[in-house]
């Protein structure tokens, strides 16, 4: 078969980058498991229209369409996934925990820093509160390192949009983070 | 610049994309503007961490059912052809080739549990011979051409090195072509010459230095492995050692 073969070997590097997207836009990982399945056979059956060389996008865009099925089949059947199950699934109850980047800055302004150590367990709970409009696009952005233009391919919208929408994304990030920090700031005293 | 508008940039200044004009702008704000300066530190930490986050690795049983089901679903496909007669004998060739896919995928899944040089050199090894043995039994190209101007062209942006591609009929070694494949975890470059009805597969991948010439014998193959110009070498045939060497030195 070779163009199962074929198919195999651009599709199969990209499994975890496959199963990430899944995995964050879903927060559950039996879900993303069922959905990056589901994605792998329908990109294989429409492998052979598929032209040009953006194979990675291509491929996260049908990941990315098989997520969004779910999260509307979820809507319509009411059924709500724990947060909190998610994040213990990670190692993390989505509090205090290593830090992940830590403030070394000495610039001007430092000190209105809303989020002055970046704790895992925090940026996680953040990332899985943010919408997925906005989550999706940090994703594609941060642990991919895709170019606008690919975040563009992926989620099938104009490559202003992706910049807007990181931007308005980061900026939602961060009130999160400092709100979370905040709470936790707060029952310390 | 009002902060809203400074606010905007901040991220597209991050990823580097914002024109000179509206870099130099947003430059001049930022330095009279405590909030949005600690508006930018803050996003640009957060960048970081979540890029150390990192990629969540699919479980390996997830690899195997898609395996599974893309050779289920191969079988499908390769039942309609099977109405032709002459597909007939061929049929349990995709089988023994999924079979050695299948254990190439199990052996690079397992990578985290090796450790050492030799294993890893043994398994590199393993990824080769799977790979040749498949070309044998099932489409060996992507790009068919003898011309090293089609060739060598093809791999740029498909892979991350740009291998020696010659031409060698005078010499006795044919360019057949080029294709991807995949060995120890990463997308490689595949140059293909043939002599007479020897196959010589010459996978290469980037390479941090020169290394001279070292052959072993794996499954009654020739392997000759060398690195050069950034690039490694890993030739594989039946052919015997000397003719792969006189193929070595014309590359």
């Amino acid at each position: 078969m070779p163009l199962r073969d074929d198919f195999e070997r651009l599709a199969l590097p990209h499994l975890d980058a496959a199963f990430t997207l899944a995995h964050w836009l879903l927060r559950s990982r039996a879900d993303a498991e069922d959905v990056v399945q589901d994605a792998y056979l329908r990109a294989f059956r429409a492998f052979s229209n598929f032209r040009g060389d953006a194979f990675r996008p291509w491929l996260l865009a049908i990941v990315r369409n098989a997520a969004y099925r779910e999260l509307g089949r979820r809507k319509q059947r009411r059924s709500v996934v724990s947060l909190d199950e998610f994040l213990a699934q990670a190692g993390t109850d989505g509090s205090r925990s290593r830090a992940v980047a830590d403030v070394a800055d000495e610039r001007p302004g430092a000190e209105a820093t809303l989020v002055r150590s970046v704790e895992e367990g925090y940026l996680r709970r953040a990332l899985a509160e943010l919408s997925e409009t906005y989550r999706e696009v940090i994703l594609l952005r941060e642990i991919e390192g895709l170019s606008y233009r690919e975040i563009a391919q992926v989620i099938g919208a104009p490559e202003g949009t992706v910049m807007s929408r990181l931007s308005r994304g980061r900026g939602e990030l961060r009130e999160i983070m400092g709100r979370l920090i905040a709470k936790d700031e707060g029952h310390a005293v | 610049m009002q902060c809203d508008r400074a606010r905007e940039l901040v991220s597209g200044g991050l990823d580097g994309a914002l024109g000179d004009a509206e870099r130099a702008a947003l430059a001049a704000h930022l330095a009279g503007c405590r909030e949005c300066t600690a508006h930018q530190a803050d996003l640009e930490r957060m960048k970081h961490a979540v890029s150390a986050l990192g990629r969540e690795p699919a479980p390996l049983p997830l690899r195997l059912r898609i395996r599974d089901a893309l050779a289920e679903a191969g079988r499908q496909d390769g039942d309609l052809a099977a109405s032709v007669p002459r597909w007939q004998p061929r049929l349990s060739l995709p089988r023994v080739a999924a079979a050695i896919a299948l254990a190439c995928l199990v052996s690079s899944g397992l990578t985290a549990w090796l450790i050492g040089a030799g294993e890893a050199r043994a398994r590199l090894e393993h990824d080769v011979v799977s790979a040749h043995v498949r070309s044998l039994l099932d489409t060996p190209i992507q790009v068919a051409s003898s011309d090293t101007h089609t060739v060598k062209p093809w791999f740029a942006g498909r892979v991350d090195v740009s291998p020696v591609v010659r031409d060698l009929a005078a010499e006795g070694f044919m360019l057949v072509g080029g294709r991807l494949d995949y060995v120890d975890g990463r997308r490689v470059a595949v140059v293909v010459y043939r002599q007479r009805q020897h196959v010589i597969n010459v996978f290469t991948w980037s390479a941090a230095a020169a290394r001279p010439p070292q052959a072993v014998v794996r499954n009654g193959y020739n392997l000759l492995t060398w690195a050069a110009g950034g690039v490694t070498y890993c030739a594989i045939s039946d052919l015997n050692l000397g003719e792969m060497e006189r193929l070595r030195s014309l590359l």
